[in-house]
């Protein structure tokens, strides 16, 4: 699966070519261009298996330019897995080269874990050097590529992972739970594994954290390397199967989607891993769905704030939470919720996106931003860290006051 | 290939950013969303931004003798968009401005790539609405569905776009730019060249501009979903409410092949077991839909419907989400969707069904049966997969006997989606000689050289 675009014929059949998915596309609202839309993509797809186009670098460039947010995925009448689709269409058209140095580097780094680890305090030294504190991160002194007026994350000094033990066990432990980091909590937003840690051990879960995980692997699917995921995939499944846990809990929609329904997918030609996978699928939670799972601690501590939330795609349409981290939010003492007016809209992070498409990215935004200062919240909640880079390093840019934390930062802060 | 000069000057005229010319690009303007059309690529695609603009894209064309295919966001349903034979798309999508809304005198003013939805929210601060809604309304622009006179769920009541639209601004094939109409209410200057331009499917000209009526919102609204065993007495049911001069917003009907579809992919709680569902909402003041709603219940009832209300918002969410679901449902069945709209007078609509089930029958196909009872526009949906010939040669039968049909009940061809590539061989069936020789006639008189959209709506010469 994702290897061979053949194996999406029917999905691209199926594609009646309505065009209903031009209406949710963040991409195509801001360009209306075919090429940026599912439609679009999805009958470059159909150009490429019927013969009419060749995989090409330019194909390759089309075909990475979607944001994989999942909205065409729920729009579309005819249910073709479009985002599906998207990725197996990256990974044929890659075949013609292509892809830029940028994008390679970034998918050789996240496939190697000790590159990571010990990149991060050079990446921390360098930033220190090019970029000038503002807004409470930094921002790029020159452009090096990177857009100079958004504020970039201070990096930690160290991972989340180097700075807490393996398992933590708190004195009365009713069940066991995996916590699967991930990219942001572990290398830009420590903060976030630690109120995981926290809120799970405050209702008596012991969690385990195996030290050798890395990267989801999601990254290099998306931008078109399904070996190598796949690889990675497998990797985790054999760590995490071995563990015996009750729940196997994320802090990142794209990280739970990659564990729920990608590993199944990318294993399927390996029996006992894709039961293994399988098996851990049914054990996934995002963080703020199992603290609704469970009882809770006693008492909140008050946080006497206005409060606003953005739904991340891969946690909204892909993992569906659903209103369980704004219900959670809600039930916070002296918090004072102003919704935004769509929750679910695409902030254009996407992960590397904003990166590699900077201008479009925050033209993508822009409605986003708008909607979360017209809720003159002071606070704003995302459960995802990627979303959180995007939103804090937007508003951060344009002086905005406020602060972004993870749903489970703030959740940890009403934790005695 | 394209000329290298001549795509230099298209990019002098429009700028290079709005020109496309990678063929990997290309092969997107190819298509509609039209099934069964001839892979077409054109040369380049354009995406101007002012009527200066298209005029100039407009002159180039001519004197280089390519073929102009205006174009909006590409979901028509006539293969109306297709670049037959190559030549330039021209695609109004970056002309998306609302250049005026004027609540005095009901009017708006639009650049053509504007969405049909965002006029309606622009008009909704004000209490207005603009009628027409195609299913596409989200995503078709004003553009295409001026160019295709587009219809939509409230014909019956509203009408369709044609009666809105009182003012145009369009570009001649000889690049000059002409308007006709405004925003008065009356005008008789000369020909109707606003109507002729509404639904000529950008064969006569390219629209850079365009001037609507908008109208009241409706103050309440009530909806009503009856479940019907037998598919003459839905045809009572509308018939009785037309003769109680009663006219609502819209009158939906689903027949038993797109219910039981509907309810295995939204389990919306259609009755499996009911030949026909109407869907029937009145709307304007609050006094009056009391009456009419009362009335409609009572006549839906009496002719043996089981009746089910809205009583709110959400209720009646819930009723619109199995019409809603219609399509969808009926898409999931099978690879390909050929979706017609043949049309008959209000007084058939229960005879074209039953016909069109009986030729399903015939053909062994699967055709699911949606529309718009009020206005007798059905929405016969043929569930097949291109990729088996002998089907599809079953499928090209039926449509042409749905075709004759209509036509024999006194209805038309098409409905709302015009005629285009798809049903240009079936004009001599409605127009005869020498309806289709005086359409000919026109369209050589406004465009000597066949510039625009060349092969849509007229057969080819024999």
């Amino acid at each position: 699966m994702y290897d061979d675009l053949a194996d999406f014929t029917a999905d691209i059949k199926k594609c009646m070519r309505c065009g209903n998915c031009q209406a949710v596309c963040p991409v195509y609202g801001v360009t209306r261009a075919e090429a940026d839309v599912a439609r679009g993509k999805l009958q470059l797809g159909r150009a490429l298996l019927e013969g009419r186009l060749e995989p090409t670098p330019r194909l390759s460039a089309l075909s990475q330019r979607c944001l994989l947010c999942l909205a065409c995925l729920d729009a579309c009448p005819s249910g073709v897995a479009t985002c599906a689709g998207i990725v197996a269409l990256r990974a044929a058209a890659r075949k013609g080269g292509g892809l830029p140095l940028a994008r390679r580097m970034l998918l050789a780094g996240l496939a190697r874990k000790p590159w990571l680890d010990r990149g991060l305090p050079v990446a921390r030294r360098a930033q220190k050097a090019a970029f000038h504190p503002a807004g409470g991160g930094y921002r790029p002194r020159f452009p090096l590529g990177l857009d100079v007026r958004r504020i970039y994350p201070a990096l930690p000094a160290r991972t989340f992972l180097a700075g807490i033990r393996d398992l933590v066990q708190p004195p009365r432990a009713d069940l066991r739970v995996a916590f699967f980091a991930g990219c942001m909590a572990n290398y830009v937003y420590p903060g976030t594994g630690e109120a995981v840690v926290k809120l799970l051990a405050s209702r008596r879960a012991g969690v385990v954290l195996p030290a050798a995980q890395h990267c989801c692997g999601y990254p290099l699917l998306a931008l078109g390397d399904p070996a190598t995921a796949r690889a990675m995939a497998a990797s985790h499944v054999a760590m995490f199967h071995r563990l015996g846990v009750d729940f196997l809990v994320t802090a990142c929609g794209t990280c739970g989607e990659a564990w729920r329904e990608h590993y199944p997918e990318l294993l399927r030609d390996d029996q006992e891993l894709y039961d293994r996978s399988l098996a851990l699928a049914t054990k996934v939670r995002d963080i703020a769905s199992l603290l609704a799972e469970l009882p809770a601690p006693g008492a909140m501590l008050p946080l006497p704030w206005r409060v606003t939330y953005h739904q991340a795609c891969h946690l909204g349409r892909g993992m569906r939470v659903g209103d369980i981290p704004v219900d959670l939010i809600k039930a916070v003492p002296g918090i004072d919720f102003a919704p935004l007016a769509d929750p679910g809209r695409c902030c254009g992070g996407a992960g590397s996106f904003q990166l590699f498409y900077s201008e479009l990215s925050r033209a993508i935004a822009a409605p986003k931003l708008a909607d979360i200062r017209n809720t003159g919240a002071t606070v704003l909640v995302t459960g995802c860290g990627a979303c959180r880079n995007q939103l804090e390093g937007l508003l951060a840019g344009e002086g905005w006051p406020g602060r972004v934390m993870h749903t489970a930062e703030l959740l940890a802060l009403t934790t005695p | 290939m394209m000329d290298r000069q001549v795509l230099r000057q298209l990019q002098q005229a429009v700028g290079k950013d709005n020109v496309i010319m990678d063929r990997e690009e290309l092969v997107l303007y190819s298509y509609d969303a039209t099934p069964e059309m001839p892979p077409a690529c054109p040369l380049a695609a354009v995406l101007p931004q002012s009527a200066a603009q298209v005029a100039a894209v407009v002159n180039i064309c001519r004197v280089n003798r390519l073929a102009v295919f205006p174009r909006g966001s590409g979901t028509n349903l006539s293969g109306g968009t297709v670049p037959l034979g190559g030549g330039v798309v021209l695609a109004t999508l970056r002309m998306d401005r609302i250049l005026e809304l004027d609540p005095d005198n009901l009017a708006a003013t639009v650049q053509p790539g504007v969405i049909i939805q965002r006029l309606n929210d622009a008009a909704a601060p004000y209490g207005l609405i603009y009628p027409p809604d195609p299913g596409t309304v989200a995503t078709a622009t004003m553009g295409g569905s001026v160019a295709e006179c587009s219809g939509g769920l409230r014909g019956l009541k509203y009408g369709v776009t044609r009666d809105y639209v009182t003012g145009l601004e369009v570009v001649l094939a000889d690049g000059s730019v002409a308007r006709f109409g405004g925003k008065t209410v009356k005008n008789v200057t000369a020909y109707d060249m606003v109507r002729l331009f509404t639904g000529a499917e950008g064969t006569l000209g390219v629209i850079t501009e365009i001037t609507v009526r908008l109208v009241p919102a409706p103050q309440d609204r009530r909806s009503m979903l009856a479940s019907f065993t037998q598919l003459a007495a839905a045809g009572e049911a509308v018939a009785a409410i037309i003769r109680a001069r009663i006219i609502p917003a819209t009158m939906e009907i689903l027949d038993r092949t797109t219910i039981e579809a509907v309810e295995n992919y939204a389990h919306a709680g259609l009755p499996r077991d009911a030949a026909a569902v109407l869907l029937v909402e009145v709307d304007g003041l609050t006094e009056v839909v009391r009456h009419d709603a009362a009335v409609v219940e009572r006549i839906l009832q009496e002719s043996g419907g089981r009746l089910k209300l809205a009583a709110d918002d959400r209720e009646r969410d819930a009723l619109w989400a199995a019409r809603r679901a219609a399509l969808p449902a009926l898409a999931r069945l099978r690879p390909t969707t050929v979706l017609e709209d043949a049309t008959v007078p209000r007084s058939r609509i229960v005879e074209m069904l039953a016909a069109i089930q009986d030729i399903a029958v015939r053909h062994n196909l699967l055709i699911g049966t949606f529309g718009h009872a009020g206005d007798g526009n059905l929405h016969p949906t043929i569930l097949t997969d291109e990729g088996d010939h002998e089907e599809m040669a079953r499928v090209h039968l039926a449509v042409k006997e749905i075709f004759a049909t209509a036509l024999a009940m006194g209805g038309t061809l098409s409905g709302e989606h015009g005629i285009g590539l798809a049903k240009r061989r079936f004009l001599p069936l409605e127009l005869g000689d020498a309806g289709v020789a005086a359409v000919r006639r026109i369209k050589r008189a406004l465009d000597p050289d066949n510039l625009f959209n060349p092969g849509k709506i007229l057969p080819e010469e024999e």
